[in-house]
């Protein structure tokens, strides 16, 4: 399989590699959303870190998989730095797969990152909703 | 002969059970073969020969699928009407893809070291004969449940045989 320049790119370079250490995680500023494509068995891990404001400052992804996989999340991550959840929320998979120029064969490696997207947002919202529950019923 | 309409356990004589036996599927199998081995269509009109063909890619795909325990089950679900949708199915359990990364990890930190991916290989072989247990006594009662919990397996089943596929590789390489 011959793979675009754009995908060669980040395939060869990827952003934002890595996971967010404790110390990051522990103040609840993060989001891990984990996924995984069974028809490849690629597995993606895509971590954001979210300010007060509700945008994402900074992003992480550690993704075992094919080239295309790999470019999917490593391209989710400089999509999402800059943008608040409902944004991030916005982007879509096909997307993904144009900026890329993915072959339909590999579309599949787009849905992976913009469900990762998803996910990382979801387990954000989770255990912000819940620190705030937490928080209310501490004042009671 | 063309029994384009058979399902894949009947071309081979078998009994419609996830649990097959192996020996008698590959003795079958080759008894097939040599009935529609070109040798014998050399002197027949074309279209018999086309036939002969069309059935021998049937046969070998057949066996193909009935072979793996991973294909076999996602075969098997397909006739009781429940399809996989391989493409689409992204939202796997976080602590089954948690283990799938600690294996990817744990495959990349033993590099090229042989003794080390067999260790690894050996594990997820064990998990993955977990689960063919597991489908075996799920298929032997088909519900609905029964069948949407063999789905999960099967879903889990692909990435221990990607895994597997990988340490082939490297131990290869």
């Amino acid at each position: 399989m011959s793979y675009g320049k754009k995908v060669l790119d980040h395939y060869e370079h990827p952003r934002n590699v890595g996971s967010f250490n404790e110390e990051e995680i522990k103040d609840g500023s993060v989001g891990t959303g984990m996924v995984g494509a069974p028809a490849c068995g690629d597995v993606m891990k895509l971590q954001i870190k979210v300010d007060k404001s509700g945008k994402i400052i900074d992003t992480r992804f550690k993704t075992y998989g094919c080239g295309s996989a790999i470019a999917s999340s490593s391209l989710a991550t400089e999509w999402l730095k800059g943008k608040t959840l409902e944004e991030a929320q916005q982007i879509k998979n096909s997307e993904i797969a144009e900026y890329l120029s993915l072959p339909p064969v590999k579309i599949h490696c787009s849905i992976l990152a913009e469900d990762a997207i998803k996910a990382a947002i979801a387990d954000y919202r989770q255990h912000n909703q819940s620190e705030t529950l937490k928080v209310k019923t501490d004042n009671e | 002969m063309l029994e384009l309409n058979k399902n894949y356990f009947e071309l081979f004589g078998l009994s419609l059970s996830f649990q097959v036996d192996l020996s008698l599927l590959k003795s079958n199998y080759r008894q097939i073969l040599l009935k529609v081995h070109p040798d014998k269509f050399a002197h027949t009109t074309e279209q018999e020969r086309r036939i002969a063909l069309q059935y021998t890619a049937l046969i070998n795909e057949a066996y193909k699928t009935l072979v793996s325990p991973l294909h076999r089950a996602i075969y098997f679900l397909a006739l009781h009407g429940v399809s996989i949708n391989l493409e689409n199915n992204t939202a796997m359990p976080a602590e089954f893809l948690l283990e799938q990364i600690n294996f990817r990890e744990a495959i990349e930190t033993a590099e090229e070291n042989e003794q080390k991916l067999l260790i690894i290989a050996s594990e997820i072989s064990e998990l993955k004969q977990t689960i063919i247990k597991n489908l075996t006594v799920l298929f032997e009662k088909i519900t609905e449940e029964n069948l949407s919990k063999a789905k999960q397996f099967v879903l889990k089943l692909t990435f221990f045989e990607k895994l597997l596929a990988d340490i082939k590789e490297r131990v290869q390489h």
